[in-house]
């Protein structure tokens, strides 16, 4: 622990520092670490080891609990119960300063780089070098030479650090984070928006820095990318630590079994391709057991009907290409992980993105949406996935924020709202969600559910006939979940067609009676329904689409 | 729960008690301040900051700004005293000084929707082209009119009551009915709070941004009419001063946010109308003119002060403010807000939103950063 130098002095990792500490002693142990978040359970009872000079890969789907265990390692944020250690030593890691003091580290996808001052400023601060009061740039300028070139890193430190790309940005950060003294550097996902050469770089530098003893967490989803990276691998699946070991241990098939936690490899038959698109392959996705329980069935009458929407070969920003039908009366579901372009798709189809080529039929009709106000008189809605950013509208009542969307059929002579009529239905439609607050006052002092359910209302009192629903539960209680999947139901049972888009498969299934998976802008490859739509199998299936994905390039 | 005492009274009551505070507060000071100025006279001197209160108020309504209602004063009365002069009748110069200012508006308000061109920018321009524009027509001489019809609309009275506050009244009503009464101005709150979430719900954002640069441009023509009428003049360089100041300051002092979506045209009215009684205290108080600016200045300061403060959930907000403070000092990074300093109260919810959901919070690592 003495060794660990203090964040402030540049000098770079001593080289055998690890090795003196033994061998058989962790830089980093987490022991029984369990995290609730109100009812949540983000971690149960998840123990970890980091080694010296190892890089250990730690793996799960989005919600398996990776980011909460990031926090906890790195002093962000406190366990519920459960121990952590640091070089042997028990530690309390009350703040990121303290893990930072011990050497414990994180680097984050949105990396903390100013983009418009100097590389060599952001690698020096909160401390400038200083000669009678000005800034001494010789000696910036030798400091960050000194940090990059021990990192084989060839840039020029005083130029603007909005010149980097975004792999020269991340090794900087991890080289700026090794100039400190960290002895754990843990990265999340940091390769997410990195090309397969730049990854490599990255990878590079992590295995030369293991060398002096310093160790990585690599936290990503990507199974081939800690196959060919870690030395050890743990995989995290609702909140447990559900496998560990040696690199040596796990072959592509294990791992991804145990993401997607199911071993079975039985042949499915519900899984279908819609359309046979350009790359072919995803027909072979699929083989997971049926799982125990089925899928609730909420659409026996679409099967039959021309489809509300069909969506042939749309192109838009994030999405490349997007095929889908969807029939009067059904929920469909679209999965796949954060940034696939569920949320693009969805915005492109609304009018507020533009679409790019592809084709649009809409109650048979061919149809382009030229912004949201358009498609809403074509009787689309769009329930955006971030509620607070472009959901409610805070200075307003809960009433107004309700009938926002349906203004104009509220419009009496001379343009006048007609106030009664807007009582009396945001008072019934309260009363049918089960909306709990002050109806005049603003609907920003309402719970997030029940602020949620103001905007289900919204789109009620709209009148729309086909649903956009992106991440329709996030950031709700139990309750207002359930209460809300039922308003999806009823919306369903009265004829609407809904698109359910969300990265919780419980959900899809809970909700849809079809699901197309969607991954990295391409949706309509695979489809799933009947029994074939379990949790478990879209996860997998997610999973092993990316994969063929990397296979292929 | 806890700020809803603070919220029973409408806001507009605590701003018209700062009124009667102030109004007291001259009386005893000055002691002939009502006899001095009785109040109808006050409102006819604030007469023209009013009405430009209340354009701007549907302006700063939707988070926008509009700098370029005082020169507006000069370019619709010297258009109007160039009407007459050219032989349009009185009535017919009122409607050239109207159009003349819808037409700056509707200007500000075309190119601020349909570029992303900042409204401080846009006005700015057009508060430098309507304020040459009248100088370079005239060369800077006041064009004197005699007729008695071309000054009826500044100087004649109703009864007691001056013909410039009848249409103050009328303004005012027909403003704060479209505000509070109205598909449209539902429309300009919503737009005002929330500007994606409008345009999510099939708001046409830009109709409703030109349709209130437009309401500010046409009442600051009528403004600049009624003004000509009082000075019997076409006045090149009317609203040169402070005029633009003391508009935007009534309109925040009354409660209309400058970051738009809160505010009431009631509220603009009364406050513009504590600049004008502040304006005339200080004249009779015999304060040099040189000082008054300082003092109108620090009352927008204390106005958007308290805005802010009521905005985050009146003085419970403060409690949260101490709280996210202490939360800042422990270290504790969850206690996060959206973007902005009117979130703080909020950021109570925020956590709660956050919590819910375990497996995203960690995606936003860029608000944890802030």
């Amino acid at each position: 622990m003495g060794r660990v130098s203090s964040a402030k002095t540049a000098e770079p990792v001593p080289a055998a520092g690890a090795a003196g500490q033994g061998p058989r002693t962790p830089h980093v142990e987490a022991r029984s670490i369990t995290k609730r978040y109100g009812e949540m359970l983000a971690l149960d009872n998840v123990s970890l080891e980091v080694w010296p000079g190892e890089i250990l890969g730690l793996m799960g789907h989005n919600g398996a609990g990776k980011s909460t265990l990031i926090k906890i390692l790195t002093g962000a944020e406190q366990p519920t119960s459960g121990q952590l250690a640091v070089a042997g030593t028990p530690a309390q890691l009350r703040s990121v300063a303290d893990a930072r003091s011990l050497g414990v580290v994180a680097v984050y996808q949105e990396l903390r780089i100013i983009g418009t001052v100097s590389i060599a400023e952001n690698l020096s601060y909160p401390v400038l070098p200083q000669r009678f009061g000005f800034i001494d740039r010789r000696q910036l300028k030798k400091d960050a030479l000194r940090v990059l070139s021990a990192r084989g890193i060839d840039i020029d430190p005083m130029m603007p650090a909005s010149q980097l790309s975004q792999a020269e940005r991340q090794l900087v950060e991890i080289a700026a984070v090794l100039s400190s003294g960290a002895k754990v550097v843990l990265l999340d996902e940091p390769t997410s928006s990195l090309d397969i050469e730049q990854i490599e770089r990255v990878f590079h530098l992590m295995r030369s820095a293991t060398a002096e003893g310093v160790s990585f967490v690599l936290v990503t989803h990507k199974v081939h990318e800690v196959l060919d990276c870690a030395d050890r691998i743990v995989v995290l699946r609702d909140g447990r630590a559900v496998a560990g070991g040696a690199r040596s241990e796990f072959d592509h098939e294990r791992l991804v079994a145990e993401l997607a936690g199911s071993t079975g490899d039985s042949h499915q038959s519900g899984c279908s391709v819609v359309e046979p698109a350009p790359s072919a392959h995803a027909s072979e996705i699929g083989g997971t057991s049926p799982a125990p329980e089925t899928p609730a069935q909420h659409s026996s009458t679409s099967a039959t009907s021309a489809p509300a929407l069909r969506v042939a070969g749309l192109v838009a920003g994030g999405v490349r290409r997007a095929d889908l039908d969807l029939h009067f009366g059904e929920v469909v579901g679209l999965y796949g992980v954060l940034g696939a372009g569920r949320t693009a798709f969805l915005r492109a189809l609304f009018g507020v993105n533009p679409m790019r080529a592809g084709e649009v039929l809409l109650y048979g009709q061919p149809y382009s949406p030229k912004d949201p106000a358009d498609s809403l008189e074509h009787g689309l809605y769009l329930l955006s996935e971030s509620r607070k950013v472009d959901g409610i509208i805070p200075s307003l009542s809960v009433r107004n924020n309700q009938v926002v969307a349906a203004l104009r059929s509220f419009r009496r002579h001379l343009g006048a709202l007609d106030r009664g009529r807007v009582r009396t239905e945001t008072d019934r439609e309260a009363q049918r969600l089960d909306i709990r607050g002050n109806p005049d006052r603003p609907v920003g002092s309402l719970s997030g559910g029940n602020q949620q359910k103001v905007l289900f209302s919204r789109l009620h009192m709209a009148g729309a006939r086909l649903l956009l629903l992106d991440e329709p539960t996030r950031g709700v209680d139990v309750g207002a979940k359930r209460r809300i999947y039922q308003v999806i139901r009823d919306e369903a049972r009265e004829g609407k067609a809904v698109i359910v888009s969300s990265s919780e498969a419980e959900e899809i299934c809970e909700l849809c009676s079809r699901c197309y998976v969607v991954r990295k802008g391409r949706l309509g490859d695979v489809l799933l329904s009947g029994d074939a739509l379990t949790p478990d199998a879209l996860r997998l299936v997610a999973v092993r689409a990316e994969e063929e994905e990397v296979a292929l390039q | 729960m806890k700020p809803q005492r603070s919220r029973r009274l409408p806001r507009e009551a605590g701003i018209l008690a700062v009124w009667v505070a102030i109004m007291i507060v001259f009386s005893s000071l000055s002691g002939h301040f009502f006899t001095e100025s009785d109040i109808l006279n006050l409102f006819l001197n604030a007469a023209v900051i009013i009405l430009l209160s209340l354009g701007e108020a549907f302006v700063l309504l939707i988070a926008e700004i509009d700098l370029s209602v005082g020169s507006v004063l000069a370019l619709s009365g010297v258009g109007m005293a160039e009407a007459f002069n050219a032989g349009f009748s009185a009535p017919g110069a009122i409607l050239v000084a109207i159009a003349l200012g819808g037409v700056v508006g509707l200007f500000n308000g075309v190119v601020v929707a349909y570029t992303r061109i900042p409204s401080f920018i846009v006005t700015f321009a057009s508060l430098g082209a309507a304020s040459s524009i009248p100088l370079v027509i005239t060369q800077a001489v006041p064009i004197y009119i005699s007729a008695p019809s071309f000054s009826f609309i500044g100087q004649e009275t109703i009864g007691p009551v001056p013909l410039p506050l009848v249409f103050v009244a009328v303004v005012f009503v027909v403003l704060a009915l479209v505000l509070a009464r109205t598909v449209f101005g539902s429309r300009v709150y919503a737009v005002g709070g929330n500007r994606e979430a409008a345009r999510l719900s099939g708001i046409r954002i830009r109709r409703v941004v030109i349709w209130c640069f437009l309401v500010s441009g046409l009442v600051a023509g009528f403004a600049g009419a009624i003004e000509a009428g009082r000075l019997s003049s076409g006045y090149p360089t009317a609203g040169s001063t402070t005029e633009l100041f003391d508009a935007i300051a009534g309109a925040v002092v009354g409660g209309v946010s400058l970051f738009g979506g809160i505010g009431t045209i009631l509220g603009a009215l009364i406050g513009a109308v504590i600049v004008g009684t502040l304006q005339q205290g200080l004249d009779v108080l015999n304060v040099s003119t040189y000082w008054q600016p300082l003092v109108v200045g620090v009352v927008i300061l204390v106005g958007v002060a308290v805005d802010s403060v009521l905005r985050s959930g009146g003085l419970a907000g403060l409690g949260d403010l101490f709280r996210s403070w202490a939360a800042l000092g422990r270290g504790d990074q969850t206690t996060t807000g959206t973007g902005g300093a009117p979130v703080l109260a909020t950021s109570g919810k925020v956590l709660d939103s956050a919590v819910g959901q375990p497996g995203t919070a960690g995606q936003e690592p860029a608000n944890v950063a802030d």
